[in-house]
């Protein structure tokens, strides 16, 4: 021991005192990763498992994906590594003036936005449908709506506007629109000159709602909308329920009991986009409904499924006080969504008998119309 | 593996420093080989057997060719050994574009081979050749000892993105070699200022160039043009110096100097200094052996333009099959046989010709990149003309702000800075007393620092369709 302690001291002499300081301080920042690796095997924020150690046999053979799931494994479980993202953030967050991750940008007011799958294009109207493309969901839809008339349903589609259509003036403010309309609205106007099926892509009643309330519709750190968001849609899913079955009465929000808390209070957590940005909560107080003794009306005898998105989830939540409701995650059944498509639906829906089967695409999504049925 | 990778930089190089440190000298060069054939197979262990196949055809080919006196039998041994190297380079890189090529053009019909690109080929082939030529030229003895040819060829500070190290340069440093304290932690400095282009610089240009690029030209207006091209200008240059910073000072902790580089190529006044300048060890190896076999300069006029400009198209060639990498070896060419025949690169400038000779030769520069970066060369002409559509002036610069953030800016004009040469050599800047040592070395360990966690930020991978 002495001897080695002895050749080292050989070794740092031959330096000058800065240059030991400095091999000393990249060593010791080399060797920090390596202290321990993590022991999780889920990560919250992210959402998804952390890659597991690789074995270098398997079968009885070497292991040729070794490197690259090793570099995955180390990649996700080096010590300290959520504390140097998080400080990578904060850094150009400060340098910015505006935090921005992968996944979300800050726009006004601290007002978080989801960037993902080109949420940015098509809050510029920069992607629009092309009139074939326009075409081709009128006959996906008309597909789907003969499949639904045979089987006795009463088919409703549902696009919720993009948070960044709603709240489009805390949206940053250098995104600029390069096209007048959306996509949506393309697609809306055309299905009213050429088609019975009505979409409810309820912007206006949001933009009117926003007039005369403060709730919010949508959440300040996360993408989703709040029960008051979803209600306003509801309401527009009744008015179409209506055409068929007259007798079906809007729930009275009003009348159920209602509380307010934080999204962290509700959920556990600050939201998509905080927690993306690792950012805490705005002690934004936001309205969750439940249900009330004095009011709770009988639900009417008519079966509702729901294939959709998240924000389907809010929808549940309003459609299931009324109806016996059925819903089902799109993304459940493929890991692509781009292989969404309703054949994969068909058995599950017709195996529950439902009167009425709403179609969910948010704002985003909406280009999934165009897969709704394959050639 | 990539050096820019959290696994090379807090796992591989540590193990490899220290067991090559401790280990007495006769195993060290073993120990770097066995290092770089696993740095090499790390991520596509199979493609690791073709290049053990070239060390080994170079190995019994550089023999034969040393051995036979008879000059065309030697000429012979050298062609066949070349075309061999050649021929595996032809099949993994260029089997496909000749394919597609002559199926469209010729109305041929052959098969597209389904094979991925050896990461590397086309520097360890050219190294490969150059030591072969060097034997047949006399210059160098051939190596018996397949180990220490293996090492020059498999080195993995320069295997995958060079410098195209040639022979006679580090055959003396493979035998011979004297490991320094002072060279190791020059070798350190050097790598973290080569992983700071890297990571800091290059990666976060990289996001403005590929945003504005995989954009449709009719979608954005001049400025935003001017800036993607600008940005990749850039960005190349940081990503290509910063990978062969790191390689020099790996090379240098472990012992040996490697060749520079660049050397600040953006400052050249003429495209003939640009290249002198710009991946010399690349221009190296063609002038030594391609320009020079093919006469040179010692030739006529007419011979010599010829003799640049069929080595610019095997340069934008031996950067990738496909036309748009030919066309910008010959947009090189073309701007280099006009400054040979205008004398102009020989010419003394004053003040203003010195400007205006720099526009000249950054304009050439960066529309040439238009040409590298582009998938086709309709886009790269799409791209050109947006870059000249004054009508889209005052509307594009509305949409800057839509790939610019403070910190872009910074590092924009961080790259501005660097690649004029105004930094240069801060190593040696901080050599001339302890105090100025210390700051260089501060200012390193917050690059270091910054560095990583900018490569744990790229680890960050959320799971997109969480939403649902």
């Amino acid at each position: 021991m002495r001897n080695i302690l002895g050749k080292i001291w050989k070794f740092v002499k031959k330096v000058s005192l800065p240059d030991a300081i400095f091999v000393t301080a990249i060593l010791i920042i080399i060797t920090i990763p390596n202290i321990m690796l993590n022991k999780k095997q889920y990560e919250l924020v992210e959402k998804r498992p952390l890659a597991k150690m690789p074995k270098l046999i398997v079968n009885g053979k070497i292991n040729k994906e070794f490197g690259k799931q090793f570099e995955n494994f180390y990649n996700d479980n080096f010590w300290q590594r959520n504390t140097c993202i998080d400080k990578n953030l904060a850094i150009k967050g400060f340098i910015n003036g505006r935090m921005e991750g992968y996944l979300e940008i800050e726009g006004q007011n601290g007002c978080l936005f989801y960037k993902g799958d080109d949420s940015v294009a098509n809050y510029k109207n920069k992607v629009l449908f092309s009139d074939m493309e326009l075409l081709r969901i009128k006959h996906n839809l008309d597909i789907l709506n003969v499949w639904c008339n045979k089987n006795g349903i009463k088919l409703i589609v549902v696009i919720p506007p993009d948070k960044n259509r709603v709240y489009g003036e805390y949206f940053p403010k250098h995104i600029k629109k390069v096209n007048p309309k959306s996509r949506v609205e393309l697609l809306r106007e055309y299905m009213s000159k050429n088609s019975d099926i009505e979409i409810i892509y309820p912007i206006e009643q949001m933009y009117a709602r926003k007039k005369h309330d403060s709730e919010p519709l949508y959440y300040y750190t996360d993408t989703h909308w709040t029960p008051v968001g979803a209600y306003v849609a509801y309401n527009e899913i009744i008015k179409q329920i209506n055409k068929s079955y007259p007798y079906v009465k809007t729930l009275d929000y009003h009348k159920l009991d209602s509380t307010r808390m934080t999204f962290k209070e509700r959920f556990g957590r600050n939201g998509d986009g905080a927690d993306n940005l690792k950012t805490d909560d705005y002690d934004i107080k936001y309205l969750f409904y439940k249900d009330s003794k004095n009011y709770n009306p009988a639900k009417y005898d008519l079966k509702v499924a729901i294939i959709g998105d998240s924000f389907s989830g809010e929808l549940l939540f309003w459609m299931g006080k009324s109806f016996d409701v059925n819903r089902y995650l799109y993304n459940e059944k493929v890991e692509l969504f781009v292989d969404f498509s309703m054949k994969l639906w068909e058995d599950k829906v017709l195996s529950y008998n439902p009167d009425i089967l709403i179609v969910e695409f948010v704002e985003r999504y909406a280009y999934k119309l165009l897969d709704l049925y394959k050639d | 593996m990539l050096f820019s990778s959290m696994v090379f930089i807090f796992v591989f190089l540590p193990i490899v420093a220290i067991l090559y440190y401790i280990s007495p000298r006769r195993f060290r060069n073993l120990i770097l080989l066995v290092s770089s054939i696993i740095f090499y197979a790390w991520g596509e262990p199979v493609y690791v057997f073709i290049m053990l196949a070239t060390i080994l055809i170079n190995y019994i080919g550089a023999i034969i060719v040393d051995k036979i006196k008879v000059m065309p039998y030697k000429r012979l041994a050298l062609t066949l050994t070349i075309l061999a190297d050649l021929s595996i380079l032809f099949y993994f890189k260029y089997f496909n574009f000749f394919a597609q090529n002559i199926n469209k053009y010729l109305h041929g019909n052959i098969d597209f081979i389904h094979v991925i690109m050896p990461i590397g080929i086309s520097f360890y082939t050219f190294q490969a050749i150059s030591y072969v030529a060097d034997v047949f030229t006399g210059e160098v003895k051939a190596q018996r000892n397949i180990e220490k040819l293996a090492l020059f060829i498999t080195f993995f500070p320069q295997l995958i993105a060079g410098p195209i190290v040639k022979y006679h340069d580090i055959c003396e440093q493979i035998e011979n070699r004297r490991e320094t304290i002072k060279d190791f932690i020059l070798g350190l400095k050097r790598f973290i200022i080569g992983l700071s282009k890297k990571i800091i610089i290059a990666n976060t240009l990289a996001e403005i160039a590929d945003a504005i690029f995989s954009t449709g030209t009719n979608e954005y207006g001049i400025l935003v043009a001017w800036l993607g091209i600008i940005t990749y200008t850039l960005q190349i240059y940081f990503d290509f110096s910063g990978y062969s910073d790191m390689a020099i000072g790996l090379g240098r902790m472990f012992g040996f100097k490697i060749l520079e580089n660049f050397n600040f190529p953006y400052v050249s006044k003429t495209i003939t200094e640009f290249w002198r300048r710009w991946h010399i060890s690349l221009s190296t190896w063609f002038k030594l052996y391609l320009y020079i076999p093919l006469g040179g300069n010692r030739c006529s006029l007419k011979r010599n333009c010829f003799n640049i400009l069929v080595v610019f198209l095997a340069t934008g060639f031996w950067h990738g099959a496909a036309w748009v990498f030919i066309l910008w070896g010959a947009w090189y060419g073309v701007f280099l046989v006009i400054e040979k025949i205008t004398g102009l690169a020989k010419k003394e400038l004053t003040h203003t010709q010195s400007i205006l000779a720099h526009i000249y030769t950054l304009s050439v520069v960066i529309i040439g990149w238009v040409f590298f970066r582009s998938e086709s060369l309709s886009a790269a002409l799409g791209y050109i003309s947006s870059m000249f559509d004054f009508s889209t002036l005052v509307s594009s610069f509305f949409e800057l702000g839509e790939y610019l953030d403070n910190y872009k800016i910074l590092m924009i004009v961080s790259g501005i800075i660097g690649s004029t040469g105004v930094m240069k050599n801060i190593t040696e800047f901080g050599e001339v007393n302890n105090l100025r040592k210390s700051v260089v070395n501060i200012y390193l360990i917050a690059l270091f620092l910054w560095c990583w966690s900018c490569l744990a930020a790229s680890t960050y991978n959320p799971f997109i369709y969480f939403r649902f």
